[in-house]
């Protein structure tokens, strides 16, 4: 801890990678509550891998046509919001054959990704971190982009909220009260594809629907809203990624890899810990049921 | 085939002619005539798979006759959808959804006011009136996931009524409770029938009757008849087979 403090008072990579950490943690609180409350994560799953593909292309554009501008986010961001809204249309006019959909696009997109890495000569360090994650690689430029994208989602579910909350709830209802259903389903997995872009740079895309989902799904045994979902899960997200960061620096081990399997670990316990209260309480009310009889 | 209970009321529900069809072409429906007037409490009976649900969602403008006119309320089932309640077959409802009783009662306030932002005064009091009338007053802060089955069917209804509609629909909303909460559901569907339209699907007829004014016996095709005249023999064509009608010895109250 100490060590990691001392860095953070001289590096500012450091304190980029933990700014990262907490921005992120915002669109991951928010995002992921949707995810998981709509059961989406197989669809954020086909989006996250589709970002190969983005990440692959961008990287040999610049590398073999010279195209120095673009960088390989922005490739990523591209694909990602391309699988968002081929999934959402499969979704709403293919339900039958929805989940083979999201396997073709999932694994299309990896496949495109691994071509364009073959094709491109030279050593892919930087497309490694875009797999496994490389917080501490983070710029300043990364950072703004993160806090305005953290601004947008907030707009949109600060406005849309209960139509969201509608949609996840009861989607046929939602459309009986008028509300724009395949609209508001289009910007969600608009804002997934985003998130998981913003992710990738966190935890890499391989580990990108834990952090998405399993802060959320703690978050859910925590709390009883949708509201205090996103809030107990945005706040768990920014303890996951700052413990993973702190707890990873001294031994030298994968910050995104860390923080992952401190998600696991706080989920798994969270799922106990409400079993055991659950069982606690049934025996408690058992126990007083029979109490009670004559 | 027409089937038209005989009331000198304006049409609340309109079929006329109307077949619907699924992608492989099997006719779920077929060439239904219908009329009910205002004020009436219609149970649609039938098989699995007759169309019961179907005719629902015919109602809610949520599909479309391949042929044929539906009318609701006068005019085009979506033109009709605000002044109409809704609740759906209890497995549709995720009943671990994050969140309380009442803003899943607000729910049902969407369409009524702006488009964006949070519910205001009004509409909160609106939810509160409506849960008054469910008899499920304290339960606002409640967990939705804590309830029980009655308790969300209860909840349900309430998210229906909060709109204040003219015409409620119920699909199957007593499909999982035991007899004592299905009782008390019937009886607050009764006070509801008062001032409302209502049309539910139910398989319990025995219960039903007490309270429905006309029955609606839907296998593909579509039957009125006055809850009178339900016999064994209507239902044995309904249903295709020998069925057993057990009176229940009991009353609404």
């Amino acid at each position: 801890m100490g060590e990691f403090l001392h860095a953070l008072a001289h590096h500012a990579f450091i304190l980029h990678a933990l700014l990262a950490g907490l921005l992120a943690s915002v669109a991951c609180g928010v995002v992921g509550t949707y995810v998981v409350v709509r059961r989406i994560s197989y669809v954020a799953g086909g989006i996250a891998h589709c970002l190969l593909a983005g990440l692959g292309a961008a990287r040999y554009l610049r590398v073999v046509h010279g195209w120095a501008w673009l960088d390989p986010l922005l490739g990523a961001t591209v694909a990602a919001l391309l699988a968002a809204g081929l999934i959402a249309v499969v979704s709403l006019r293919a339900r039958q054959r929805e989940d083979t959909v999201i396997g073709a696009v999932w694994a299309v997109g990896m496949a495109v990704g691994v071509l364009f890495i073959h094709l491109t000569p030279g050593y892919n360090e930087d497309l490694l971190g875009y797999l496994f994650g490389n917080i501490l690689m983070v710029a300043r430029r990364d950072l703004w982009l993160m806090g305005g994208l953290d601004l947008v989602l907030l707009v949109f579910v600060g406005l849309l909220f209960n139509q969201l909350q509608a949609v996840c709830f009861d989607e046929e209802q939602a459309r009986v009260r008028g509300v724009a259903v395949e609209g508001l389903y289009l910007l969600l997995l608009v804002m997934t594809a985003l998130t998981v872009v913003l992710l990738v740079s966190v935890v890499g895309l391989v580990m990108v629907i834990a952090l998405l989902t399993l802060p959320a799904a703690t978050a859910g045994h925590l709390t009883r809203t949708m509201a205090g979902m996103m809030v107990v899960a945005t706040l768990l997200c920014a303890g996951l990624t700052t413990a993973g960061l702190v707890l990873s620096y001294a031994p030298n081990l994968p910050a995104g890899a860390t923080t992952i399997a401190l998600a696991g670990l706080v989920y798994f316990l969270a799922v106990g810990g409400s079993r055991l209260v659950q069982v606690v309480r049934r025996r408690a009310g058992l126990s007083l049921g029979t109490a009670s009889r004559p | 085939m027409t089937a038209t209970v005989a009331e000198p009321r304006v049409s609340v529900v309109e079929l006329s002619g109307v077949t619907y069809a699924y992608e492989d072409g099997r006719p779920v429906l077929e060439d239904v005539r219908l009329e009910l007037p205002a004020g009436c409490f219609v149970s649609l009976v039938g098989p699995n798979g007759g169309g019961k649900t179907t005719l629902l969602k015919l109602l809610l403008g949520l599909l479309t006759p391949s042929r044929g006119i539906v009318r609701v309320l006068g005019v085009a089932p979506r033109e009709a959808r605000r002044r109409v309640g809704y609740v759906p077959q209890h497995t549709r409802i995720d009943p671990h959804f994050p969140a309380t009783v009442l803003e899943v009662v607000l729910l049902g306030r969407l369409g009524t006011g702006r488009h964006w932002g949070p519910f205001g005064r009004h509409d909160r009091e609106a939810a509160m009136a409506a849960l008054h009338e469910v008899r499920l007053d304290g339960f606002a802060r409640r967990s939705f996931a804590a309830l029980s089955g009655g308790e969300r069917q209860r909840v349900l209804v309430a998210r229906a009524i909060v709109c204040e509609p003219e015409l409620l629909l119920l699909d199957e909303p007593v499909a999982n409770l035991d007899q004592v909460v299905e009782e008390a559901f019937f009886a607050m569907l009764d006070e509801l029938g008062h001032r409302m339209t209502i049309l539910l699907v139910s398989h319990d007829l025995g219960f039903v009757k007490t309270i429905v004014d006309t029955v609606v016996c839907v296998n593909r095709r579509v039957v009125a008849h006055p809850t009178s005249a339900v016999d064994g023999h209507v239902i044995s064509e309904l249903y295709g087979g020998e069925v057993r009608l057990v009176h229940h010895e009991h009353q609404v109250s």
